[in-house]
């Protein structure tokens, strides 16, 4: 199609350049005429078919009247379309059709010079201008017949460009006017600001419980080991009284803490100090480095997310009373027996006292406390559970009963 | 400014298409590894989980 078209304008300009082109191009189409006489309109198709009906059509016109009844119809189409303001075409060439191989004879034997009355009923009129035309014929019609060639050069290439442009599916922008393209640019900005809000939520509900699930699991892993490679081999003087480790260094795990009340899965490394990052977000639970060690008299506090970043104390609302809290260090196992719970301001740092809630008493039980925030999703308040030292092991006696087939333990500590 | 991005990537629409994507995914993951760790502290049901000292 396009290749056509490029033969078709390339043989328009070629007629447009040259003046001498078009009678030079007559003897050819006047050859093929007596080539073939008995069939005159298939040379006739042949040569309009064969791909130069703009440029072979109208240079072959002005003679068509007198020389071409055999291109007549195709010549008649063409011009019709694309010329419909030259005046003589349509009137000869239905005439000349319709005296057919007459006319074509006539053409083919003698066209060129004498222009050719036509014997059928033309009024004179066009009579007489046919022979001027047909002598003068070059320097008249070239004008006509380049005007043609550039309309129909103009239209296809116009048709070609819309064409192509529609094909690629991108469509000429206009350029958009200040105000509009502010507003465009406004509205895409706002929609990028929910979409990034979107991604928050989500990376803040689901993405974090994933990322400190992980951490957790490593981070347990890596503490077992630990524990395995340098076991405790320190027993107390008095069986009953627990083994208490020395503070550890800041962001460092040093327990783990399981609770069957929470699930079978549960497990959850502590980590020393109560910081975001990276202890509370990525470490599990943190204990308060002012507070006391796990079985030491005193309070051993804990803080820990309710809801994302793996929600360590999540569940910290279904304790029951007499539920275990089960804390393995290196040194061994803590069994706490929940006992109370409460729920504060944020600023009620007495729960944290050595007898909660009441700081200027020099507590002589072995407490834990757990604190999270109150309603989920919010730091309105804190919601404190209470537990109390209720049975130790050390660690070469191995898991208390309440946690040896508990399967997290089995996953973590298991071999320990 | 998606219809400038988009017409600043080169190559034909599937490289496009790929080039955007890759650029979606480097925004994505910047935003999750660093500008939210950033800002989370600031969100009001974070800072839930700490007794505060005052």
């Amino acid at each position: 199609m396009s290749r056509r078209e490029r033969r078709e304008r390339e043989r328009a300009e070629a007629a447009a350049r040259g003046e001498a082109h078009p009678p030079g191009a007559h003897p050819p189409a006047a050859d093929s005429s007596p080539a073939g006489p008995s069939e005159p309109g298939i040379a006739s198709a042949g040569s309009a078919g064969s791909g130069a009906p703009a440029a072979g059509g109208p240079s072959a016109a002005p003679p068509g009247a007198p020389a071409g009844g055999a291109s007549g119809r195709p010549m008649i189409r063409r011009a019709a379309r694309t010329e419909p303001a030259v005046p003589g075409y349509p009137r000869t060439a239905p005439e000349a059709h319709g005296s057919g191989p007459g006319v074509h004879g006539r053409g083919a034997q003698g066209f060129p010079p004498q222009g050719q009355p036509p014997t059928a009923g033309l009024p004179t009129q066009q009579m007489q201008v046919q022979p001027g035309a047909a002598q003068q014929w070059p320097p008249h019609a070239a004008p006509a017949q380049q005007t043609a060639a550039q309309h129909e050069h103009a239209s296809a290439a116009a048709g070609g460009a819309r064409r192509t442009r529609r094909e690629r599916g991108k469509p000429e922008r206009e350029p958009l006017g200040p105000v509009r393209a502010t507003v465009r640019t406004f509205g895409e900005l706002c929609i990028t600001a929910g979409l990034v809000l979107i991604l928050f939520v989500v990376w803040q509900l689901w993405w974090t419980d994933i990322a400190a699930n992980r951490d957790n699991e490593v981070l347990a892993d890596q503490l077992v080991t630990e524990w395995r490679d340098n076991p405790a081999n320190e027993l107390p003087d008095d069986p009953d009284t627990p083994v208490v480790g020395e503070p550890v260094a800041e962001n460092t795990a040093f327990g783990i803490m399981y609770v069957p009340r929470f699930g079978e899965d549960y497990y959850r490394t502590i980590a020393e100090g109560v910081s975001m990052e990276p202890v509370l977000n990525r470490m599990g639970l943190g204990r308060y480095p002012t507070s006391a060690m796990p079985g030491e008299v005193g309070n051993f506090s804990m803080a820990g997310h309710r809801v994302t970043y793996g929600k360590p104390l999540n569940q910290i609302h279904q304790l029951r009373p007499g539920d275990e809290i089960v804390v393995q260090t290196a040194e061994g196992f803590y069994t706490y027996t929940f006992r109370n719970f409460e729920i504060v301001l944020p600023d009620a740092t007495d729960v944290l006292s050595a007898v909660p809630t009441m700081p200027e008493y020099k507590g002589k039980d072995r407490i834990m406390t757990l604190t999270a925030c109150n309603p989920m999703f919010s730091a309105r308040e804190r919601y404190i559970a209470y537990a109390e030292l209720s049975d130790w092991q050390p660690a070469a006696e191995g898991a208390p009963d309440s946690i040896k087939d508990f399967p997290a333990y089995d996953r973590v500590g298991g071999d320990a | 400014m998606y219809g400038l991005i988009w017409r600043l990537l080169p190559g034909p629409w599937i490289v496009k298409l790929i080039l955007a994507l890759i650029l979606i995914a480097a925004a994505v993951y910047l935003l999750m590894e660093y500008v939210f760790p950033e800002i989370a502290p600031y969100m009001p049901f974070n800072d839930a989980t700490v007794e505060e000292g005052g």
